[in-house]
């Protein structure tokens, strides 16, 4: 563990997983779109509408993973000032504001044909609102402090301070009365949704995780790159691999 | 054929959310990897040059500025 | 000194979960003060129990009961009644309905009551459930006489 901490092997251990992420990213991705697409039956009350959900559902769940992940590496950085952590969640937060943005925008295209509405202040797609201000927020102070020490501490903050707007996303739904229905896949029972619908769901979940995690290394390695630039490791990464 | 693209009426609003999430997410990667790419490039130049330490701690800065 | 709860790390622990601890309480106490504002909508039962008056612009949100849509022809009226299982409330609505909208739907409408406790809608908004699943299946549930659309807005 500590020996993984120290850059130089967190960059060759990154970049070792790359390719096989990269590989898994392709197959999940391939079955869940065809999936999706084809071979899911159409909804018995939104016809077709309701194929948005492949690309919504892992959004918003992706916007609130990685804000958790982003919130455990906060702490982890305040509390042992492990560096690594505040390259993760530097790598992480252009990651997260996108796909709460996209969260929002294909909410909203699917919102239009089935709700009526494209935007409502009810109180799920309000807090998702918040969430993307709060990533938006972390670049913002990033960038107004004057050293990077100071932006990390103030950003790791809050992210923390935050992290409470989590679970009132995920509960907004059944703790008030909103236009967005309650959760598809949370409960505890047996997903609301027909097997040959919720296969696919499950594997584009699973294909944007294995994004955010291939995507979030490549940024983590650029970070190592220029952090230790003036090491004997860097050095040779650059010279042995063109 | 001309059926899966209307997607019963709804076409414009599943089409235009499947190409949002796609351009998206290629702008993330390419933004990344385009950064991967004008690092090394840059540290390479810098060791070529010789006068590693000066410019290195440039590249360094420029980073952590962008 | 590199024990991995040093004192220095436990007080930043403990002042991380301060943090924590302290923006969730602040957090929950306005959120319970302000409960029924972030409510998107009021029931028919909160209706009929006096919370809303004649002509307070608001939201309500109901499953449309069986066989109580009325159309005016010609026109794009349409009158239609709502329950969340317990009361009713009847809405009068001049507008293009969503795709969504049928008997037995969820349903949101934004307005006010009049003198004689018909809701006036504006806007009306459909609220679908959390199911999915194939034609074939919600028929043969219905069949077996499990309706798809029983849950109402309102879970509690």
């Amino acid at each position: 563990m500590q020996r993984l901490l120290a850059l130089k092997n967190f960059y060759a251990f990154a970049k070792a997983l790359s390719p096989w992420l990269l590989l898994t990213w392709v197959a999940l991705l391939a079955y869940g779109v065809i999936g999706g697409l084809v071979w899911a039956p159409a909804d018995y009350q939104q016809g077709e509408a309701f194929r948005i959900i492949y690309v919504h559902v892992p959004s918003a769940f992706l916007s609130l993973g990685i804000y958790t992940a982003m919130a455990m590496m906060a702490a982890i950085h305040l509390i042992w000032r492990v560096k690594l952590a505040t390259i993760w969640i530097a790598a992480s937060v252009p990651i997260g504001a996108s796909f709460t943005f996209l969260a929002l925008l294909t909410g909203a295209l699917w919102g239009k044909p089935m709700w009526g509405t494209w935007w409502v202040w009810d109180a799920r797609l309000t807090s998702e609102l918040v969430l993307l201000f709060l990533y938006l927020g972390y670049i913002a102070l990033h960038r107004a402090m004057p050293r990077p020490d100071m932006a990390e501490r103030a950003g790791s903050l809050l992210i923390l301070i935050g992290v409470v707007n989590v679970p009132i996303v995920h509960f907004s739904v059944t703790w008030w009365y909103t236009l967005h229905q309650g959760p598809t896949l949370s409960r505890f029972a047996k997903p609301a949704m027909a097997p040959e619908m919720l296969m696919p769901l499950l594997a584009m979940i699973a294909a944007f995780g294995v994004f955010y995690v291939w995507l979030a290394l490549l940024c983590a390695r650029n970070a190592c790159l220029a952090r230790e630039s003036t090491s004997t490791w860097v050095q040779e990464e650059v010279i042995n691999n063109a | 054929m001309l059926e899966f693209f209307q997607m019963g009426g709804y076409g414009l609003y599943v089409w235009l959310s499947y190409a949002a999430v796609a351009v998206v997410l290629f702008l993330n990667v390419w933004v990344s990897v385009m950064r991967h790419r004008r690092l090394k490039k840059s540290l390479r130049v810098t060791i070529k040059s010789d006068s590693t330490a000066t410019q290195a701690v440039e590249i360094r800065q420029e980073y952590v500025d962008a | 000194m590199h024990k991995f709860l040093n004192p220095a790390r436990k007080k930043r622990l403990y002042i991380v979960l301060f943090i924590i601890a302290g923006v969730s309480i602040a957090l929950a106490i306005m959120m319970t003060a302000l409960r029924q504002h972030i409510n998107f909508f009021y029931s028919p039962s909160q209706v009929a129990a006096g919370e809303v008056s004649a002509g307070q612009r608001f939201r309500i949100g109901g499953l449309v009961v069986d066989e109580s849509v009325m159309r005016v022809e010609d026109s794009l009226q349409v009158r239609f009644a709502l329950t969340d299982g317990a009361q009713e409330v009847w809405v009068t609505y001049a507008g293009i309905l969503p795709d969504l909208f049928r008997e037995g739907q969820g349903i949101v409408a934004q307005g006010a009551l009049d003198e004689a406790g018909v809701f006036q809608a504006d806007e009306v908004l459909a609220k679908h459930d959390e199911n999915y699943m194939p034609p074939e299946v919600a028929q043969a549930l219905a069949e077996a006489g499990h309706p798809t659309q029983l849950s109402t807005p309102d879970a509690t």
